[in-house]
């Protein structure tokens, strides 16, 4: 997919200079991200291309740990940084603990289906194009149509110092589309975004039925009111679904938050945290989806964690030194956005269980609610227990039937109540979205949520 | 390309000959020292070097413009983004514009001396003396803590002969506040930019943060109501930077999804606010804008009226127009050293809010009832409709004019532009300030009728 000559130097360079040292451990991580984008709308076409690479080593003592980054890759820099990083270590003189994986070497890359790279740009630009005349003809109404295209590949080498040697090289695909819609004063929009850790296919799934979709709920949002405020009876979307998943169980179950002493739920494991009918999974290698890779930033190979079983608490997420410190097997979620930045514990896809009622029948069984739809982003409480999710629109719910469109619904609530308030759980509409997911306010790494539609109670503004 | 010197002739060799069109470059070169803490203990130390460059090419009769950026730093490697940028412009179809030419530039404040001169010591030194102020809380202890310096230096090289330079310096703190002990304890999570240690004074920011903290040790949920509510600046920029930002746009004018026009009432008389490029140690201060474009003063709202536009090199030149130096580099998720990565939008340098007459404590007495929001979640706006919901992480309840029990849990929502009709009053002293939006000066704002959802 890319050219590997200068991955394969740095990384013998890495390996070379990383040998023989007499620290407890370092490793070096060298990343290189390509990408190509193009935007259309109605006042201008935009294609970019980026070639960002940098190199990071670190060592851990018992004064924590310590990076040095530089986005040179060439030997001498690569020297410097880890003669840098071992005359600090030594000056600390102290071991450190860690849950090394045995020491692994692979070098592999996610298969597509259509590889972006054999497509030329001129025919993926054209396409936009006629994705954007396409919507833009379907109503009088819209004012723009923004179509974003993006393909990236991620190329990632770990190198330890105990042997591990690991490359990966991951396609990341994304075609997103926003219509927004004008009637007198009122203006509004809606939102589509298909993508993973697939090729050049995702731009096939959008198809004109799914434009059209996006079309008329967006124009149906010009007419729709606030939700009704307060405890509500609401029904959520699988993407909704996915991000209450990932803002509660997920992020709350980081172990780098429970060694800070900053998780709700540090003596959870093995207690009831959920109603039975909740079952959450961590998969990092969920075939296709955005958060997927092959090993983490430790050297873990990727794997499906359960992390919420029929409501029992079963597993934090761990990385070397929270494994070793919680003496937890390790769960393979190291990652970090790329070299300048540091490596956490993190998500890759979290998704619920489907369930055993058809959405139709759960509909029909609920007097009065709310429908969540078209989640648009999540936030966190890891202390508190609380969190917060925001849906672009909905509906009301009356007699068992869905009436009233709504706009801009926000979901908040204790996150052991809003899960234990769970009485429906949908086996169909399963999907995983494509997103990406902060540690706090920074430090982004692809991700995927989903699931099927639950039935819980929460407040709703 | 070695640019850290300044190696112009080279650079503009080499584009000249790949592009044979108008070019740019935007080039940035940055050091980066991040302690992050973990309890009385520090939990890491990263030190970043970077350079990267963003190149963009315009060509002259379809306006196409293709955009590369690398990391990478050679001549060899310029050449090649150069070329690449080039053949994505001869795709594409933009109107076209002109880049700026040189023009003669204000002097402006945007680096602190001590930062400058040892960064890392800064970081340091910064983190133990918070970690040392907490310590001394009883009922508050820092779980996890960053501190952050940067030394940035920006510099734009473009066709028209345009060659300027700036060094911007910021220090980034983020502590979390544990409240409490056991099952029942929550946090205090803030987080703020600064170009300035003095701006960010650990014996001042930190200590107020405590108060905070310690003001939701006894807390309860809100009711479901309309209330009066006092937002603090951070929470001011969060609603009112991405939405007053987006519709005071020349980009949002010409798409026709502005719900502003001149001369309009668009606020309460109270609210006056500049869009302020030159205002001294601001987040998104500098002499020039992202294209070159010299920054400036530009009045947004006075008294409540809509006055004017912002617009960058684009708009100015498609909508007949003067630029108003507001073409920024800004993208989600991207840092203050990786906007080399982006490329120039029509966007807002400070959004500087003037303050009112009354002290926050006088603000405070003159509520009879009502809400003062320190945090929310994530406020996060949909900048076309302005509308917005979020948890409410730490307030507390005002009543009879003073400040009683916290206030933690349930939502706030509504329209940021119907908010702005209701200002009922502003504090008198705004300061520089970033939430997850970046570029304000905000006071203490008081608003009416502002909808909570809570448990009941």
């Amino acid at each position: 997919m890319v050219n590997n000559r200068e991955s394969d130097s740095v990384i013998g360079d890495l390996q070379e200079l990383l040998r023989g040292g007499d620290l407890p451990y370092v490793d070096g991580l060298y990343d290189w991200q390509t990408q190509l984008a193009i935007r259309k709308n109605k006042e201008r076409e935009n294609t970019s291309s980026k070639s960002i690479k940098g190199v990071s080593v670190r060592s851990h003592s018992e004064s924590g740990w310590t990076y040095s980054s530089s986005n040179k890759v060439d030997r001498s820099t690569v020297r410097k940084l880890i003669n840098q990083l071992k005359k600090e270590t030594r000056r600390s003189n102290a071991k450190s603990k860690l849950a090394l994986p045995d020491p692994v070497k692979i070098d592999t890359k996610t298969p597509v289906k259509k590889d972006p790279l054999e497509i030329p740009i001129e025919e993926k630009l054209q396409r936009l194009r006629e994705i954007y005349d396409l919507a833009r003809q379907m109503d009088s109404r819209i004012v723009d149509v923004r179509v974003a295209y993006a393909e990236t590949v991620t190329d990632r080498a770990l190198v330890t110092s105990n042997g591990t040697q690991a490359r990966q090289l991951i396609p990341r695909t994304r075609i997103s589309m926003e219509i927004v819609v004008k009637e007198d004063i009122v203006t509004d929009s809606d939102n589509l975004s298909l993508g993973g850790t697939v090729g050049y296919e995702v731009v096939d799934d959008l198809t004109e039925e799914k434009i059209s979709e996006l079309v008329k709920s967006a124009v149906e949002q010009l007419k729709a009111v606030a939700p009704p405020t307060g405890v509500q009876t609401v029904i959520l979307d699988p993407g909704t679904v996915g991000t209450v998943c990932h803002e509660s169980f997920g992020h709350g179950l980081e172990a780098d938050q429970a060694l800070r002493g900053r998780s709700y739920l540090k003596d959870m494991l093995g207690k009831t945290v959920a109603s039975d009918l909740v079952t959450i999974y961590e998969d990092s290698s969920l075939e296709g989806a955005n958060g997927s890779y092959h090993f983490d930033d430790d050297g873990v190979k990727s794997r499906k964690n359960t992390l919420v079983e029929n409501g029992v608490l079963v597993s934090f997420l761990h990385d070397i030194e929270t494994g070793a410190a919680m003496n937890a097997p390790l769960t393979g979620s190291s990652r970090t956005q790329n070299a300048a930045h540091r490596r956490f514990i993190r998500m890759s896809n979290t998704y619920a269980k489907p369930g055993e009622r058809k959405l139709d029948d759960i509909v029909r069984d609920t007097k009065r609610g709310v429908m969540m739809m078209r989640w648009q982003f999540g936030i966190e409480d890891p202390l508190g227990g609380g969190m917060q999710v925001v849906s672009k629109k909905g509906y009301i719910i009356e007699n068992g039937v869905t009436t009233n469109p709504l706009k801009s619904i926000t979901l908040t609530g204790r996150v052991l109540e809003v899960l234990g308030n769970v009485d429906a759980v949908s086996s169909d509409g399963f999907f995983v979205d494509p997103g990406t997911c902060g540690k706090g306010p920074e430090d982004y790494v692809p991700v995927g949520s989903g699931g099927t539609w639950w039935r819980t109670k929460a407040v709703i503004g | 390309m070695e640019n850290q010197g300044g190696d112009r002739m080279n650079i503009t060799a080499v584009l000249d000959k790949t592009t044979q069109a108008q070019w740019e470059i935007y080039i940035q070169h940055s050091t980066r020292t991040d302690v992050q803490l973990r309890g009385s203990k520090r939990e890491a130390l990263i030190r970043q070097e970077n350079t990267g460059y963003g190149v963009r090419v315009i060509l002259p009769r379809s306006g196409g413009a293709g955009v590369g950026y690398s990391s990478c730093n050679s001549d060899k490697d310029l050449e090649a983004t150069a070329r690449r940028a080039h053949d994505l412009a001869k795709l594409n179809r933009s109107p076209f514009f002109e880049l700026p030419a040189k023009r003669k530039l204000l002097q402006t404040k945007t680096a602190d001396r001590r930062i400058l001169t040892d960064s890392e010591r800064v970081a340091k030194d910064y983190a133990d003396e918070a970690q040392a102020l907490i310590s001394e809380e009883k009922d508050i202890s820092l779980t996890y803590g960053k501190v952050r310096t940067y030394v940035v230096e920006n510099q734009i090289i473009n066709s028209r002969g345009l060659a300027c330079k700036s060094v911007g310096t910021y220090l980034y703190v983020e502590m979390t506040l544990k409240i409490g002990s056991g099952t029942s304890a929550t946090e205090f999570w803030p987080s703020r930019y600064s170009r300035r240690v003095s701006d960010l004074e650990p014996t001042n920011i930190i200590l107020e943060w405590l108060k905070i903290a310690r003001s939701c040790l006894k807390r309860h949920p809100p009711r479901t109501k309309q209330t009066t509510m006092i937002l603090s600046p951070a929470v001011v920029c969060d609603i009112f930077v991405p939405t007053i930002g987006f519709h005071s746009s020349a980009e949002a004018l010409n798409l026709n999804l502005s719900a502003f026009k001149e001369h309009q009432h668009v606020a309460s008389e109270e609210l006056t606010i500049v869009d302020d490029g030159l205002y001294p140690y601001g987040l998104r201060t500098n002499s020039f804008d992202d294209e070159g474009q010299p920054q400036e003063k530009t009045r947004l709202i006075e008294k409540g009226v809509f006055k004017n536009y912002l617009y960058d090199q684009l708009h100015a030149q498609t909508m007949d127009a003067k630029p108003t130096g507001n073409g920024i580099r800004t993208g989600f998720g991207i840092d203050v050293d990786e906007r080399y990565q982006t490329i120039p939008a029509n966007d807002n340098t400070n959004l500087t809010f003037s303050g009112g007459d009354q002290s926050l404590e006088e603000l405070i007495q003159d509520t009879k009832d009502g809400l003062m929001i320190y945090q929310a979640a994530w406020l996060n706006p949909d900048r076309i409709t302005t509308r917005f919901g979020s948890e409410i992480r730490n307030a507390q309840e005002i009543k009879n004019g003073e400040l009683v029990e916290g206030v933690v849990g349930g939502s706030l929502s509504g329209s940021a532009f119907e908010l702005m009709k209701g200002i009922s009053g502003i504090s008198d002293r705004p300061e520089v300030v970033s939430g997850y939006a970046f570029g304000c000066v905000a006071p203490y704002i008081r608003l009416e009728g502002v909808q909570i959802s809570g448990s009941s």
